[in-house]
């Protein structure tokens, strides 16, 4: 229980802190609204060329887009601090995280919250709503929803925890490994069916980002059966969080520290 | 006040230019990742317009322009918002302004060792790009070819001065997120990385056509590739050439109008 307490003072104080830079917070907030609007301004750019992707109509890829900019916004809210692990091992920080009387991922992850991220979440809220009327989803999907968003955030945050434990195992800044990530999580907001069965495979069973929008849009569309987007995603972001733990202690095996 | 245009500056660039390139070496794996992470964000692209692009003859230019796009993108990808953030926070941007040397030169130069470093693998996806997809990839002729080079040299101008503009802005905010998100939105939206700004809606061109973005990837690959050509890339080239003189007079007027009111942060 204490060690819950420390969580929730830390993630406090750490909003607290963000709030003191609020020219960057508007900045922030503007940004990522702005970076809704130019992914769906690309979403125009294919729909004018083609009138839908894959069977899918416009609306319910806005959907899908909705959905994954809400994923990313609960993940840059609340597990944002895995971003730093690749600073932390060139700064030697993690000489000093690794002697506190916590367990250190939680910790780590929780260390650094963007509240830009409130961009994401509320954006990708109004668009749910927006695009939800018109492809005429089922009220009670907004019922499930904080069910997906929580088991997509929790898949994309197990993602970025094993690039940072390469990070720790390599003592480099493979920063790359987290864009890689974030790209397959952008790019799952489009309906997989049109890329080939191995993308696919690995979007819905290696890195199965897309059972947390892909899968219950589908399901909400009537394509597929609704218990689908009940058990795969909590499943998932199970198993992929308990790998991403297991890879996070792992990683620390043998460390030594690199900073000065 | 410290002299930053005697003539010692320069050899300092030089050597500086030269330790940048080296210290690219030194990391040259994370380029090896960087250059994947960018081709699997790239693949997406590509996966998304098979999908959605007709196929006939206007296919293959088509995807000779997001091939030349991504190589040109990768090579002339500056990002010093990251690094300037970090300086301001811990208030080591003290000691770089106080170096007998000029600012914007400084970052210049490092720019320049990025790109040139880059430029390597940027060629290495060119000719995988040619074996793919043979001669569509080609300049459409000779013409093309010189002015899309002189595009290509105008389009890092405007690149390095758009960056450092918004680098400036972290002077403001004291955090990078917000500066570097918003010029890569604007990147992503309007540079012609996601498509040829000529197939993009009527409105969303009208957009892109009043920003600068569109001469970092779309006007040199364009005139390389023959989409815009005759008096149109002439046009085009001068319109780059506005923009580099209007980014660099506001670039260096707003960074001499920030230092003035600098607080120094850490310590």
């Amino acid at each position: 229980m204490s060690e819950l307490r420390t969580l929730r003072h830390l993630l406090r104080t750490t909003m607290q802190t963000r709030l003191e830079y609020r020219a960057d917070l508007a900045l922030g907030l503007a940004g990522s609204l702005g970076m809704q609007a130019a992914s769906l301004g690309l979403l125009w750019v294919v729909l004018h060329t083609r009138g839908d992707l894959g069977g899918w109509k416009p609306a319910e890829i806005g959907c899908l887009y909705a959905i994954t900019s809400m994923v990313l916004g609960f993940s840059e809210l609340f597990f944002n601090g895995i971003w730093w692990a690749p600073t932390y091992v060139q700064r030697g920080q993690f000489d000093r995280l690794l002697v506190y009387p916590v367990r250190n991922l939680p910790f780590m992850l929780m260390l650094s919250p963007e509240l830009h991220a409130l961009g994401n979440l509320c954006g990708g809220f109004i668009l749910l709503i927006l695009f939800g009327r018109e492809a005429a989803l089922p009220l009670w999907g907004f019922a499930a929803l904080p069910l997906w968003v929580v088991c997509g955030s929790l898949i994309h945050t197990s993602l970025l925890v094993l690039a940072g434990s390469v990070a720790i195992r390599s003592r480099g800044g493979q920063y790359q490994l987290y864009w890689l990530t974030n790209t397959l999580l952008q790019n799952s907001r489009f309906p997989i069916t049109i890329y080939p069965f191995v993308i696919q495979g690995l979007l819905l069973v290696l890195a199965p980002l897309a059972l947390a929008n892909f899968v219950p849009i589908s399901a909400l569309t009537g394509r597929l059966p609704i218990w689908i987007a009940l058990v795969a995603p909590p499943f998932a972001a199970l198993v992929m969080g308990s790998l991403a733990w297991w890879a996070w202690d792992k990683a620390f095996e043998g460390y030594e520290s690199t900073g000065s | 006040m410290i002299d930053r245009s005697r003539a010692g500056a320069w050899p300092a660039y030089a050597s500086f230019f030269q330790r940048s390139l080296s210290s690219h070496l030194a990391y040259a794996s994370a380029v090896w990742i960087n250059l994947f992470a960018m081709a699997a964000g790239f693949a997406f692209t590509l996966l998304v317009w098979r999908y959605a692009q007709p196929a006939g003859p206007e296919s293959s230019r088509f995807f000779a322009y997001l091939a030349l796009a991504f190589s040109a993108n990768f090579t002339l990808s500056v990002a010093f918002e990251r690094y300037v953030g970090e300086r301001i926070r811990e208030g080591l941007i003290a000691t770089d302004l106080l170096k007998p040397v000029d600012y914007t030169w400084l970052f210049f130069w490092q720019a320049m060792s990025d790109v040139a470093f880059q430029a390597a693998f940027g060629l290495l996806v060119m000719l995988i790009a040619l074996a793919a997809l043979g001669s569509a990839l080609l300049p459409a002729s000779a013409a093309a070819l010189g002015l899309s080079l002189a595009s290509f040299v105008l389009a890092f101008l405007v690149q390095f001065h758009l960056g450092f503009l918004f680098v400036q802005m972290i002077f403001a905010t004291h955090s990078n997120y917000g500066p570097f998100t918003t010029r890569m939105l604007l990147h992503t939206a309007f540079s012609g990385i996601f498509a040829p700004i000529d197939v993009y809606p009527p409105a969303f061109r009208a957009v892109a056509e009043w920003l600068p973005f569109r001469h970092i990837i779309y006007t040199p690959c364009a005139i390389w590739l023959g989409r815009i050509d005759g008096p149109a890339a002439w046009q085009a080239l001068g319109s780059q050439v506005i923009w580099v003189v209007v980014l660099f007079i506001v670039s260096r007027s707003s960074f001499n109008l920030l230092r003035r009111h600098l607080t120094i942060q850490g310590g």
